[in-house]
């Protein structure tokens, strides 16, 4: 049961990201079958929205900060749960004191990949959220659309430039804070 | 003699069974076995880590465990002091934090108390990797005294310390016991750390309490004899001055004994004082046997003492002579019969003072309050 539950947690991970857009779309579009309900009982649209680009991002790149968390969690030494068990802390205690901030920096480091993956988020979001200018516009969909606009070669490089810079920061924060964590967790 | 823990348990994994039915005594007992006997494994199902396949715990008073009514006390509830072989500090805290983890402020024992009493005032603010294997193992030790346990179980306490460290620990621990009247259970492979702390041995091997009882009478015990011989013998003897006096350098250490006369020539830097106690490690190997007093020999230490017994094992004899303490001598087939040695004869025990090692346990110890 819990391979089947984290299977599906983990779907987005591996699927094309269209497939996730256009399930989504199927979810949330007005003729969808959340998407009317919140219509119809609270006057929200979220498809080809600002919303829709957040929830597609979410939707892709959370597995992969869940499955990071779930690793930096597991990592912790046992033995020092044990160690606060002995000393009469209750499971959540641990958690809070001992498991949490030991595995903080796993953590953080998967959270900053996942919000690098947001970042490059393509198919989802052209497909649930459209490639509306300055509402659902991320930085691969106004590269593309750069890239496809003769004479805004000039703009396509900068954000392509932005695009990297943006990723190697991010990707080294997460390589940082990664290796305090494995200090971290030795014990 | 009063029982702490009565346990009777059964405990199989892989192809390893523990299966044990013991009443551990009240004060400090050492468990003693060769490596995977089942030492650790027994202190980590009585905290409750491990679970038994079936049997019963029940440590002062109270039920841990018991298959059959389905009780199991969760670990956390079973205050089940055990301190583990490398301390399990938790290192993104503080000495302090660690030391107040477990900490009721309702407790008998106080946070100042703890501290001075280990001696770990200067480390508070440090972090564990700031601190050197004898400074994490006291802290790991206070930490676990401030918890209030019922009983304090430390596994293989030495191994994690280096020769020089290893036994400062030891003067720490009998002060905690003094102190605080709490049962100690010591586990280690290492009989002469042990020793030093405890003449209440249990012998474990192969996952089954072979023998428990004071280790000469263990020494020389059939069935848990073997185990005890594959280590070197040792004499370990904890001692309080009657009276101190110096004598050509010598510190000379009189002892409550039969044998007024008796006393220790030792070489100690440090100045004793009257009703002090020291642990005195004498190797029976460098001891030697005479009939009579010996004036013109290098030997300073000429202990008069009666035989109890005399027992051979293999080629080895082995005489138990009381000086006022029962001190085991080595020495060859052919000593015994040229001496005629018998069981209450008079004899004395020569050795040098070079022989003897010594361990201050200072006078606080002696202080109950």
């Amino acid at each position: 049961m819990k391979a089947i539950v984290e299977a599906f947690l983990h779907i987005p991970m591996v699927m094309p990201p269209v497939t996730t857009g256009y399930v989504l779309l199927l979810i949330f579009g007005t003729h969808g079958l959340l998407g009317h309900f919140l219509k119809k009982n609270l006057g929200v649209n979220i498809a080809f929205s600002f919303s829709a680009a957040v929830v597609a991002s979410i939707i892709v790149s959370f597995p992969l900060a869940v499955r990071t968390v779930k690793q930096a969690v597991e990592m912790v030494d046992e033995r020092l749960e044990d160690a606060g068990a002995i000393l009469g802390a209750s499971r959540l205690k641990i958690f809070f004191t001992i498991t949490v901030p030991l595995a903080f920096p796993g953590i953080l480091s998967g959270f900053l990949l996942s919000f690098t993956r947001s970042l490059g988020e393509f198919g989802a979001t052209i497909t649930f959220a459209g490639n509306i200018f300055g509402e659902t516009r991320t930085i691969p969909l106004a590269l593309f659309s750069a890239m496809q606009t003769p004479g805004k070669e000039a703009e396509a490089f900068r954000l392509m430039l932005i695009s990297i810079i943006l990723s190697f920061v991010a990707m080294l924060a997460s390589e940082l804070v990664n290796r305090r964590y494995y200090k971290s967790v030795r014990l | 003699m009063s029982v702490t823990a009565d346990i009777d348990i059964k405990y199989r994994r892989g192809s390893f069974l523990l299966q044990m039915r013991i009443a551990i005594p009240d004060g400090i007992v050492g468990f003693f076995g060769p490596s995977g006997s089942g030492k650790s494994s027994l202190l980590k199902l009585l905290a409750g880590i491990e679970q038994p396949d079936e049997g019963q715990i029940l440590v002062r008073g109270r039920q841990f465990y018991n298959c059959a009514s389905k009780i199991n006390v969760p670990v956390r509830k079973r205050k089940m002091g055990l301190v583990f072989q490398e301390g399990r500090l938790f290192p993104h805290m503080t000495i302090r934090k660690n030391l107040l983890y477990g900490y009721k402020p309702t407790s008998s024992i106080s946070f100042q108390e703890v501290v001075a009493l280990l001696e770990i005032e200067g480390l508070l603010e440090k972090k564990p990797d700031q601190c050197s294997g004898g400074e994490r193992q006291r802290v790991a030790i206070g930490r676990m005294l401030l918890n209030s346990p019922e009983v304090l179980m430390l596994d293989e306490p030495f191994s994690s310390l280096d020769q020089r460290l290893r036994r400062n620990i030891i003067p720490y621990l009998i002060r905690i016991h003094e102190k605080y009247s709490l049962p100690i259970w010591v586990v280690s492979h290492d009989i002469g750390d042990l020793l030093m702390l405890t003449d209440q041995l249990m012998v474990i091997d192969c996952g089954q309490v072979i023998g428990s009882g004071s280790y000469l009478d263990l020494l020389f015990d059939p069935i848990a004899g073997p185990i005890l011989q594959r280590e070197e013998e040792i004499n370990a003897v904890r001692l309080r001055a009657q009276s101190i006096d110096v004598l050509n350098g010598l510190t000379a250490f009189y002892y409550y004994s039969d044998y007024p006369a008796n006393c220790l020539l030792i070489d100690m830097e440090k100045q004793l004082m009257p009703d002090e106690q020291i642990i005195v490690s004498i190797p029976p190997q460098s001891i030697s046997l005479s009939p009579e007093r010996v004036d013109s020999i290098s030997a300073r230490n000429q202990l008069q003492g009666e035989i109890i017994s005399i027992k051979e094992i293999g080629r080895k004899v082995f005489c138990q002579v009381n000086v006022g303490f029962p001190l085991l001598v080595e020495i060859t087939c052919s000593s015994k019969a040229r001496l005629a040695l018998k069981e209450g004869a008079q004899v004395f025990c020569l050795f040098k003072s070079i022989s003897v090692k010594i361990l201050p346990l200072g006078k606080s110890l002696v202080l109950r309050d």
